[in-house]
């Protein structure tokens, strides 16, 4: 009876790996080149390894060789959303509290994360203030390969999100959240999170978006912050 | 719950039964008949026809009903468990979480416990009466459980240990009754030899099925090395006894605890009831022995548990005998209701909230919700083609349980690399290969990525119907 062993996993594991290794975005945000510094994040322990195999697809993370490239912002961001207060579209979590969002610790370790129901779930974080933006970093999980479903991340000023929202990713391919179907690529989780470039746009709100994972229908969010001058 | 891998693996066998092609035993890759012969009738009843007639309900069927079965059994083992005992063990054998949520995967697994408890149950009641027609219905019982599944071998081997050890324990210096005992043995012997040859032959149809069943033993063997299914000895009491991240586990802290009760009334009986004695051993040694070998899926633990439900059921029955007082009654009934609602909260999250879920114990390798995202995007896809229906190419060995959720699909081929030329509008390509199924297909092509299990990714690619510039011809 073919019942699918660690082996096999182990394989596939090790062939999305390099997808998962793919989060190479060099992208420059809105700021003279001589006050840009690559952006230092603590990043947690890697909760698995393999070697990785080549995966490519148009619209899945190309592989990376190597380090991830410099992710260049302004000198002197800080994290704006550490300890900064969260809701959601669950306000009663599966598993853990939305204040381990915000709270810095980004281990994938069991109890690091917030769990959310079924479907369609945001979170959305309050800076307090309108800051400029410049990078919002997103670890969903990373103790297992997989990719998150429909991942958007919105700006605003209005907590509603009904005006002045800037959507900087979108990997709705079917249009799920109803944004329209988003363009950018599906990609799969590690330890390194996921950098989305906010360009230097000016908000006090963040929101993420995401539908289910290739695993199960639940969101997970282990860490999110939010790069900006304070 | 999605169809697990040995679901779907299962279902392409009786597909094909129910296209006609008779049931031929392979000694490497599959396991014994009766669980099809099980199925066959019912789904052919329901007015199935091919694998694309069947839906899952109608599997999970039969181990429901045969789990149903299985508590029916238990009023075999009186008078040596009296009915109250047996009535708290049916807590456990219809409650417990992993009955429930084995008995809802349409697997050989709850087959095996119910042939077992059919064959004890029987052998009981041989040696209380010698009638040969027990004799006679335990040995085709154990021609069944031999036909189900190689590991019944195990169960066969930790019966006759438990038989050994108890004789002595229970029943020093007996002598068995001569007259009609071995006349009897035999007879059984000979009505399993019967019946596990008429179904590895299937029916006659297949005569190198028997020898095949043997040769089964070689490969069985290589198995329980592990094949990637390797885990320590103490996995199963791990399985059964740690808490996990979905529930605790109370069916296994109830079952360890009331069992312990249970033995040690059953052990202070001994002299005048040896049928609990031998339960106990027996559900101690199938655990030692399913421990000792490398090879373990979690499912296997129900050939433990069920008979040591048994010993749980005298355990509880005790406890509530030592109650004492004027609330006697209103306590025993709190400590039914208390452990009836332990094992339905469990077993509610388990079976029904998180059937296959990573943090279930009990979900191993379960098939990935998001593969109904991927069978409706194919669907999808399939009607857009209209009467042109489209090619569904998969590509790769590690695409299960795929084939039971593309059933509906009018044209759909599998092969293990991309073939040169199918004439494909959509391609499913397991992850290892979709590297170089993207380049072969070139420019023009969407891909989606989807869950098979846990960790198991697959990729979809798709394009208009009628665009496809590659080959002509499937296999």
């Amino acid at each position: 009876m073919p019942t699918p062993t660690p082996s096999k996993i182990n394989a596939l594991f090790r062939a999305t790996f390099l997808a998962i290794a793919s989060l190479s975005l060099g992208l420059p945000p809105a700021a003279h080149a001589e006050d840009l510094v690559p952006l230092k994040l603590d990043l947690p322990r890697p909760m698995f390894v393999g070697t990785p195999v080549p995966v490519k697809l148009p619209n899945l993370e190309a592989p990376r060789a190597g380090r991830r490239s410099d992710f260049m912002v302004p000198k002197g961001v800080v994290n704006l959303a550490l300890n900064k207060k969260v809701t959601s579209s669950d306000m009663e979590p599966v598993l853990g509290d939305l204040t381990l969002i915000t709270d810095g610790e980004k281990a994938g370790d069991e109890g690091n994360y917030v769990e959310l129901g079924k479907g369609k779930q945001w979170v959305q974080i309050d800076l307090t203030k309108a800051y400029k933006l410049y990078a919002i970093v997103v670890w969903h999980f990373h103790s297992q390969a997989r990719a998150y479903k429909a991942v958007a991340v919105q700006v605003s000023n209005d907590p509603d999100f009904a005006t002045g929202v800037e959507t900087l990713f979108n990997s709705d391919d079917q249009n799920v959240l109803g944004f329209g179907a988003g363009k950018d690529p599906t990609y799969i989780e590690t330890y390194e999170g996921r950098i989305i470039d906010a360009k230097g746009d000016s908000a006090r709100y963040v929101r993420l978006y995401s539908s289910g994972n290739t695993t199960s229908e639940m969101n997970h969010y282990i860490e999110v912050e939010v790069y900006g001058l304070p | 719950m999605p169809v697990h891998t040995d679901e779907a693996v299962n279902a392409s066998i009786l597909g094909e039964m129910l296209e006609g092609r008779s049931y031929r035993y392979d000694p490497v890759d599959r396991h014994g008949p009766t669980l099809y012969y099980a199925t066959y009738p019912v789904v052919r009843a329901l007015g199935a026809h091919s694998i694309g007639d069947l839906e899952a309900w109608e599997l999970r069927l039969i181990p429901a009903v045969l789990g149903a079965g299985l508590l029916c059994t238990l009023a075999l083992f009186q008078p040596a468990f009296p009915p109250s005992a047996l009535l708290a063990s049916a807590l456990w054998l219809g409650l417990g979480a992993p009955f429930v949520y084995y008995g809802r995967y349409w697997i050989h697994e709850t087959l095996l416990v119910l042939l077992t408890f059919l064959l004890l149950g029987f052998s009981w009641r041989f040696a209380r009466t010698f009638r040969k027609g027990w004799a006679i219905a335990a040995g085709l019982a154990a021609g069944a459980l031999l036909a189900t599944k190689e590991t019944s071998v195990l169960t066969l081997a930790s019966a006759l240990g438990a038989l050994v050890l108890t004789l002595p324990l229970c029943l020093p210096g007996a002598r068995p009754r001569r007259t009609g005992v071995a006349l009897g043995i035999a007879m059984g012997i000979a009505a399993a030899a019967l019946a596990s040859a008429l179904l590895f032959s299937s029916f006659g149809q297949n005569p190198g099925g028997i020898a095949d069943a043997l040769a089964a033993m070689v490969h069985a063997t290589k198995r329980a090395g592990g094949q990637g299914h390797e885990k320590p000895p103490s996995a199963y009491l791990a399985w059964l006894l740690d808490p996990s991240l979905r529930s605790r586990p109370y069916c296994g802290w109830t079952l360890a605890a009331f069992g312990l009760v249970g033995a040690w009334s059953a052990w202070q009986r001994r002299r005048d009831e040896p049928l609990p004695v031998f339960m106990g051993l027996f559900a101690l040694l199938v655990l030692a022995v399913y421990s000792a070998i490398p090879y373990k899926t979690p499912w296997l633990l129900l050939n433990a548990l069920a008979p040591w439900a048994l010993i749980a059921g005298i355990g509880f029955n005790k406890v509530c005998a030592a109650l004492k007082g004027d609330l006697r009654v209103a306590l025993a009934c709190a400590l039914v209701a208390g452990v009836t609602g332990l094992l339905a909260s469990e077993t509610w999250r388990l079976c029904f909230v998180f059937p296959a879920d990573p943090g279930n114990p009990l979900a191993y390798s379960p098939t990935s919700p998001d593969i109904r995202r991927l069978e409706a995007r194919v669907e999808g896809l399939v009607s857009e083609g209209g009467s042109r229906a489209p090619i569904v190419a998969v590509v790769g060995s590690d695409i299960w349980p795929l084939p039971w959720y593309l059933r509906h699909c009018p044209n759909v081929g599998y092969w293990p690399e991309l073939p040169r030329s199918p004439e494909a509008t959509v391609v499913i390509s397991e992850a290892a290969q979709s590297e170089r199924v993207s380049r072969a297909l070139g420019p023009g092509w969407r891909s989606e990525i989807f869950g098979l299990r846990p960790e198991v990714l697959a990729a979809l690619f798709h394009r208009a119907p009628g665009e496809s510039g590659i080959g002509r011809k499937g296999p």
